[in-house]
């Protein structure tokens, strides 16, 4: 509205100008908005919307290192999607990447739910310990993963306290047996991604007015009744917003796999985002690498407009 | 506020198919790009990019540095740009610099990746160079072999390697046993014998990456068989040879489907693992190791068909974007002379010989283990055959290993499996 008001107060003294000179201040003003505009546009181009635009190209080319970016390409229309729905390593990968992300949110959310609770409380050393659970996020996945990469080792300290305790007589080789790897992996994302969504959900609590909870204390409400009735509704919007991030997370997670076990043992660990990685730079497909990391985009989007649609939930919520 | 809005989209449209249609060109454009610091004339200075992935030792550093500074001296008017990566980042960056045509000038690559990237256009042919090189004929078969696609020559071999038995003495003698094992049997009696509760028999990686693939292809070939010919009786009883070792005997720890070279070298330098299978490049970490004081190297133990392994090693390679490849392979000659490079290359870098007029120089003897591993060198085996979709084949490779280990398939489905992926891997004819 600004700018329209702008324009009219000086097409008034303007009149008295040249009109060729009119015509220049008017196509001027109107270039403005453009300008505004074009930084945004600018950079959501050149790292948005042409990468994802490529890689849509991309998936539907045999592409080489070579002419990867420039020179001949040769079109295969659809023939790198009917060879990844033909890969019975890329059904498991679906698989496990819908395991991995569904149960891993799951019990995050849970876990992060309660902490979240419990450090919302005013206590001594609240805030020092709240603090503390977000040393793991500081840590860089490369290093945490090559930790767990030790502890979860056969010779392992996960073992040897499992063994001191009498929990279990042989030792678990817990990242190189099919049956346990992708929990392994789990635990780890767990390991991750809670303080993550108890930060998400501490910040929700803290909105919550007290004078509600005091207002049901003193109507008699127990705890259970005043967080079903008063915290969970008024935080479900949160909840909604950290869970779809979660997922979004831990669905394109890459780093914490690759560097514990390559996908492996025997592919038993093995999701979308390293079958990506491996099609792509290990094996030079780059055309079957760019279809498979299509669909994590479009799973990705689609959790996107979830997160957008929650957050204008929350917004006129509060 | 109808009309501003309208406004705000038909910015916003244009905006857009500014920035999209900027992008595609500049990105377009980027192959013709000349690239800067790399004159083509003969006359000014010219400047040599370089890249390797020697930087993880000091002897290795130093070597290849040495070596820089001397061309440089003698070389007066060329400049040589270094960059050392971590192995893995190489070929990252490496793959970056061939998609946006920036490649290095000059660049030590693993042999074994040489005829994948060659064939996806990375590296310049180099034969109209080394065809009239009178030192191209003392190369041993195998060595260039590695480098030869089609009968063109991507790379100048300088540094070749393969992997040996190295075994701790003390456990041996804990143990009681005198030699080390010699053949598949005796492996798998002294691994037996050499494992308790704090110690494995054996450790070898089998892994999910190239590094599984180089281990299990000595086992093929020591059992007779090959990828062409997988799924017959030899590569079966490979297989079952090593899921014996590590699910019958226990001897070696399930870890190894995760262990790396360098897993596997800290295993036996703290005393975890009696022996283990691995090459030179870990020579360092074992000597200065504090804790196993008294070890030794030894060749493979045979199998029915004797012991080769994989030859390692590196080769001076072209990259696609050097506009002055004459000036790239002046270096390379230079490099390729053995006064130049001899020394270091052997100690700095634990090589051993690749050619013929190298045999008996002074130098070649940098270490205790160069015998024995000399001797395994002259049994190793070339991958280039593989063709140039090798590494979709060493995936088949690996999955198969780690299909038998964990227990999800029994040799010879997974055998059978693999040779349905490998044979149309495989070059025709």
């Amino acid at each position: 509205m600004a700018s329209g008001l702008a324009v009219r107060e000086r097409t008034r003294w303007g009149g008295e100008r040249r009109p060729i000179a009119v015509r220049l201040r008017r196509a001027r003003n109107a270039a403005v908005p453009y300008l505004f505009v074009a930084p945004v546009v600018l950079f959501l181009g050149a790292l948005l919307i042409y990468p994802v635009v490529l890689n849509i190209l991309m998936s539907f080319q045999d592409r080489e290192l070579g002419n990867l970016i420039s020179g001949p390409v040769k079109w295969v229309g659809t023939q790198n999607y009917s060879a990844i729905f033909h890969d019975p390593v890329f059904k498991s990968a679906v698989i496990h990447s819908v395991l991995y992300t569904a149960v891993s949110v799951a019990i995050q959310l849970v876990i992060a739910m309660v902490l979240a609770l419990f450090y919302s409380r005013h206590f001594r050393g609240a805030r020092l310990f709240r603090s503390l659970f977000l040393v793991s996020y500081a840590i860089p996945i490369v290093v945490s993963a090559q930790v767990f990469k030790w502890l979860l080792d056969g010779r392992g300290m996960v073992n040897s306290v499992l063994h001191t305790l009498h929990l279990q007589s042989q030792p678990h080789y817990w990242l190189s047996d099919t049956k346990y790897a992708l929990g392994a992996v789990i635990l780890v994302q767990l390991w991750l991604g809670i303080p993550f969504t108890m930060v998400n959900l501490l910040a929700g609590l803290s909105s919550i007015p007290s004078e509600l909870h005091e207002a049901a204390a003193i109507d008699g409400a127990n705890a259970w009744r005043r967080f079903w009735d008063i915290t969970w509704p008024l935080l479900r919007p949160t909840v909604a917003a950290a869970t779809i991030l979660s997922l979004i997370f831990a669905f394109k997670n890459f780093d914490l796999i690759w560097i514990a076990t390559k996908g492996g043992p025997a592919n038993a660990t093995t999701t979308l985002p390293t079958l990506a990685y491996q099609t792509a730079f290990e094996q030079f497909l780059f055309g079957r690498g760019a279809a498979i990391l299509n669909l994590i985009f479009a799973a990705c989007f689609v959790l996107a407009l979830g997160y957008i649609w929650s957050l204008r939930r929350e917004e006129r919520i509060a | 506020m109808g009309q501003l809005s309208r406004h705000r989209s038909h910015a916003l449209a244009v905006a857009l198919f500014v920035v999209v249609v900027t992008a595609l060109a500049a990105c377009g454009g980027g192959g013709n790009d000349t690239k800067s610091g790399t004159t083509a004339g003969k006359a000014g200075p010219t400047t040599i990019t370089w890249w390797d992935y020697f930087g993880y030792s000091d002897a290795g550093n130093q070597a290849i540095n040495g070596m820089i500074a001397a061309y440089e001296k003698s070389h007066p008017g060329v400049t040589i740009k270094r960059t050392s990566y971590a192995y893995p980042d190489f070929f990252t960056k490496f793959n970056q610099t061939v998609a946006t045509n920036h490649t290095p000038d000059i660049a030590a690559m693993d042999a074994g990746q040489i005829p994948s990237y060659a064939a996806q256009g990375a590296l310049q042919d180099m034969s109209r160079y080394t065809s009239s090189w009178p030192t191209t004929k003392q190369f041993f078969p195998q060595v260039i072999q590695q480098v030869t696609v089609d009968g063109k020559t991507y790379g100048v071999p300088f540094r070749s390697n393969s992997i040996v038995l190295w075994y701790n003495k003390d456990a041996f003698k804990a143990a009681g046993i005198a030699n080390a094992p010699t053949t598949w049997d005796e492996l798998r009696a002294d691994a037996k014998k050499l494992t308790n509760a704090n110690q494995s028999g054996i450790c070898f990686p089998a892994t999910k990456d190239e590094t599984g693939t180089f281990m299990f292809l000595s086992f093929l070939w020591q059992s007779g068989s090959d990828l062409g010919k997988i799924g017959d009786p030899g590569s079966v009883n490979a297989l079952n040879y090593v899921n014996t070792l590590v699910n019958v005997d226990k001897s070696a720890p399930k870890s190894v489907l995760q262990w790396t070279w360098d897993d596997i070298a800290a295993q036996f330098t703290s005393g975890k693992c009696a022996t283990m299978i691995n090459g030179p490049w870990v020579y360092q970490a074992v000597d200065t190791g504090k804790k196993v004081k008294h070890w030794g190297v030894a060749k493979l133990p045979a199998g029915a068909a004797g012991s080769p392994a994989p030859l390692g090693g590196e080769a001076w390679v072209i990259g696609k974007s050097a506009k002055n490849p004459d000036a790239v392979w002046k270096l390379i000659e230079w490099l390729g002379d053995n006064q130049n490079s001899f020394k270091p290359i052997m100690a700095g870098l634990q090589s051993f010989i690749v050619r013929k007029d190298q045999q008996g120089l002074d130098g070649a003897n940098w270490s205790s283990i160069v015998p024995v591993v000399s001797d395994q060198v002259k049994v190793a085996r070339s991958r280039a055959g593989y063709g140039t979709k090798y590494n979709q084949i060493s995936t088949a490779v690996q999955d198969m290993e780690q299909s038998v280990l964990t227990g999800q398939a029994p040799a010879k489905d997974a055998a059978s499996q693999a040779a349905g992926q490998i044979k149309p891997l495989l070059p025709q004819g």
